[in-house]
């Protein structure tokens, strides 16, 4: 009699006690995949827009052609984040669902203004989580969710796998919530976060670039680095998988594939002041394209390429270093490190740190080996490319 | 006499240790903000300066072979005196068990169920917390086996998922913080959880070991929780580097950063399930401990029959008495350690002294 009593009891339990106030169910749901902050005219307010994907029954066969318009965008001008997704969850049928958002978008206006005020919300809300991307983006941030990509469902998607796969050869691509928010809490030390630019060429397949990274002191973006200074910011950061350069000299034009990228920082003291920064940067390198050098037998070709890719990369990040020293930033992690291992010291060079950084010498020092030229072994130039 | 006539084996014994230690590894938050990136060595130090209180443990239950921590007090200090002690230590664990309660609530509301009323949660959580109580302690502690070897399962695949994200140098500086921050820090973790392992002398009688397997089973227990306890602290740190003293529970943050390409990602639901078991585990042992307390004082010669009112007690004020929680990690640093220390450290210390000095010990002890 017990033993029924129970099993009753459970059955009851299963039927009322299958957590209806936690039921959400997928027609209810806007599922958001990404979120981009601008300025609004408006002084104090901000441009809050969401862009997500339209959920429908799933059939069989192959993707019909409404498929394209499955992204749903919507926008609100609030002055938080929080009463931007109330005012949206008011006036839209749906409940917006956070869970899998992707990506935070932050226009250029919105980044050099003030980042940090935006992210708390992202930290707070237990619906967000903290493994978000997040991304610069030159101009209004809202333009990204208008791009027209073929590839992916929505912009959004495509910007999250776009920096996946970038990622997977440059980890410092990747900045998640967590990422920036613990590096605004560490000591001696700035973040970066990649800035993208839309490209307004309804004729390109490519919607979006990524055009280098944006530099932040503490919350606020202060200058952009592209290109040449973006390569420096790689090669002296370190812990990078692959990446490449194109170097054009006298005597011709080589392309190398840098792999296995590691950098080891040691820092000279002087009555335990920081004078000098030796950056050791280790380097295997690849030929992957050699017009010219026609000039060169083999044994001397190596010789060659081994000087001007040192010499490279001498300059690249001495150019990348000195550009941070101008602009007293440490993204190299240097005031990072003397916080970690030397505690004592740093105390006494915590608060002119950046001066300090700005008025370090460096020293780059470059270990290259190049340990491939593909699959040919001469020089290859058959029609005397000049 | 012991209350609940069941036995359970020395490994049993040791095996709840574990899992009570590992129940609380979601407790960091109360250290995380006071000591941030040196809590891995907070955890150390507190574990080092605990030990002398395991073996003070271990030579009561020696002691008092078939006696628990209530007998105890009343065979030292006589009916009257004895009641109100233990009525303290009555307090005592109903606190723990609530705040216990408040915190699987917590979690559970945070990570699955955040509009299910607080009410349900904590109703379902005495249901079956009665359930296994009124089973006995044979039943309560059959699987913490399983539990310690999921729970560890856990922990060492979280670090091997995790490793692609974990910074060493988060670890880093050591010794930065003022003197007084690793008082606080240590003091906190021998209240929370070392200190709450007081609550196994409640059980010590009704364990079948002899007395080197007493200090051997309860030391055993406490270093391999408190090992775990340090497993946790160090990946969430090296995860998390300076956000980890912000997170209410940073292990959470840290689970649901796992991510192995596409296939594995958003699997902080088995830290979820594992540590809903594990608290329902701790919160069983608590909730037995306090049947067999308020048994113990009425003289009662059977438990079961009040584990339902009891629940209902505990329903009530953990209701009534759930802090948010801020109020609940500003309460476990700033006002309990200093009056749980008192019951769980200080007082069981007079106790062993006395019965030392006085040369009191359990009638079976003395017919040896």
């Amino acid at each position: 009699m017990k033993k029924i009593f129970i099993l009753v009891f459970l059955l009851l339990c299963s039927l009322f006690l299958v957590g209806c106030w936690d039921a959400r169910e997928i027609n209810t749901l806007f599922i958001v995949t990404g979120i981009a902050i601008d300025k609004s005219e408006q002084e104090g307010f901000f441009d809050v827009s969401v862009i997500g994907i339209k959920t429908s029954p799933s059939r069989g066969g192959s993707q019909s052609s409404d498929d394209k318009d499955k992204k749903i965008v919507l926008k609100t001008t609030t002055r938080s984040i929080r009463d931007a997704f109330f005012h949206l969850n008011l006036n839209y049928d749906r409940t917006l669902y956070l869970q899998h958002n992707q990506i935070v978008i932050f226009g250029e206006d919105v980044a050099k203004d003030d980042l940090h005020r935006h992210l708390e919300f992202f930290v707070r809300s237990e619906n967000s989580r903290m493994e978000t991307l997040m991304l610069i983006v030159e101009g209004r941030a809202d333009e990204v969710f208008k791009m027209d990509v073929k590839q992916e469902q929505n912009s959004t998607i495509y910007l999250f796998t776009h920096i996946q796969t970038i990622s997977r050869r440059v980890k410092h691509y990747k900045i998640s919530v967590l990422n920036f928010i613990a590096n605004l809490l560490t000591e001696g030390f700035h973040s970066v976060i990649p800035i993208f630019a839309v490209n307004k060429n309804d004729d390109d397949d490519m919607p979006i670039n990524m055009t280098g990274f944006a530099v932040f002191r503490n919350n606020k973006m202060i200058a952009k680095i592209t290109d040449l200074e973006a390569l420096g910011f790689v090669l002296l950061k370190g812990d990078v998988k692959n990446t490449n350069r194109t170097i054009i000299s006298y005597d011709g034009m080589v392309s190398f594939d840098f792999d296995d990228i590691k950098t080891k920082k040691e820092i000279i003291y002087k009555d335990n002041y920081p004078i000098k920064i030796k950056i050791t940067i280790e380097i295997t390198a690849s030929v992957e394209e050699l017009l010219g050098f026609e000039k060169y037998s083999i044994q001397d070709l190596n010789r060659e390429l081994h000087n001007i890719v040192q010499q490279e990369i001498i300059n690249v990040a001495t150019q990348t270093f000195k550009y941070f020293q101008e602009l007293k930033v440490d993204v190299f992690g240097i005031g990072l490190s003397i916080y970690q291992h030397h505690p004592k010291k740093w105390n006494n060079l915590r608060n002119d740190w950046d001066n300090i950084f700005a008025s370090l010498e460096v020293e780059i020092n470059p270990k290259v080996v190049i340990k491939d030229y593909g699959q040919i072994v001469s020089i290859y130039n058959p029609g005397g490319v000049k | 006499m012991t209350i609940a006539e069941t036995k359970i084996s020395g490994r049993q014994f040791m095996y709840s240790i574990i899992c009570f230690i590992q129940a609380s590894a979601i407790l960091n938050a109360f250290i995380s903000n006071i000591t941030y990136q040196e809590s891995w060595l907070v955890v150390i130090f507190a574990f080092i300066i605990f030990i002398p209180s395991v073996f003070m443990y271990g030579a009561l239950i020696n002691r008092f072979k078939d006696k628990n921590l209530i007998q105890i007090i009343i065979q030292i200090f006589g009916p009257v005196l004895g009641r109100i002690i233990s009525v303290i230590y009555l307090i005592f664990f109903l606190s723990i068990t609530m705040f216990n309660i408040t915190d699987l609530t917590d979690i559970t509301k945070t990570s699955m169920l955040p509009t299910t009323p607080y009410i349900i949660l904590v109703m379902m959580c005495i249901l079956i917390t009665a359930w296994a109580v009124r089973s006995g302690l044979r039943v309560l502690t059959i699987y913490s086996k399983m539990y310690v070897f999921l729970a560890s399962f856990i922990i060492i695949l979280s670090i091997i998922f995790l490793f692609n994200v974990i910074e060493i140098g988060n670890l880093f500086p050591i010794f930065s913080l003022p003197l007084k921050k690793y008082v606080q820090g240590i003091h906190i973790l021998n209240a929370i959880p070392f200190g709450e392992l007081v609550v196994f002398l409640l059980i010590a009688p009704n364990v079948q070991m002899n007395k080197k397997q007493t200090y051997k089973y309860f030391f055993l227990g406490a270093s391999i929780g408190a090992f775990s306890f340090f497993l946790t602290v160090l990946r969430d740190i090296s995860v998390l580097g300076e956000t980890f003293g912000m997170f209410v529970f940073p292990s959470l943050v840290a689970f649901r950063l796992i991510r192995i390409t596409e296939a594995i990602t958003r699997i902080e639901i088995l830290f979820i399930v594992i540590l809903i078991i594990l608290l329902i585990f701790k919160i069983s042992i608590l909730y037995y401990v306090t049947v067999i307390t308020v048994s113990q004082i009425f003289n009662l010669k059977k438990y079961k029959n009040i584990v339902l009112s009891v629940g209902f007690f505990l329903m009530t004020a953990a209701i009534v008495l759930s802090a948010n929680s801020i109020q609940h990690t500003l309460a476990a640093q700033n006002g309990a350690p200093f009056i749980w220390v008192t019951l769980q450290i200080i007082f069981p210390f007079i106790l062993l002294l006395i019965s030392l000095i006085f040369n009191i010990k359990s009638p079976k002890e003395e017919s040896k």
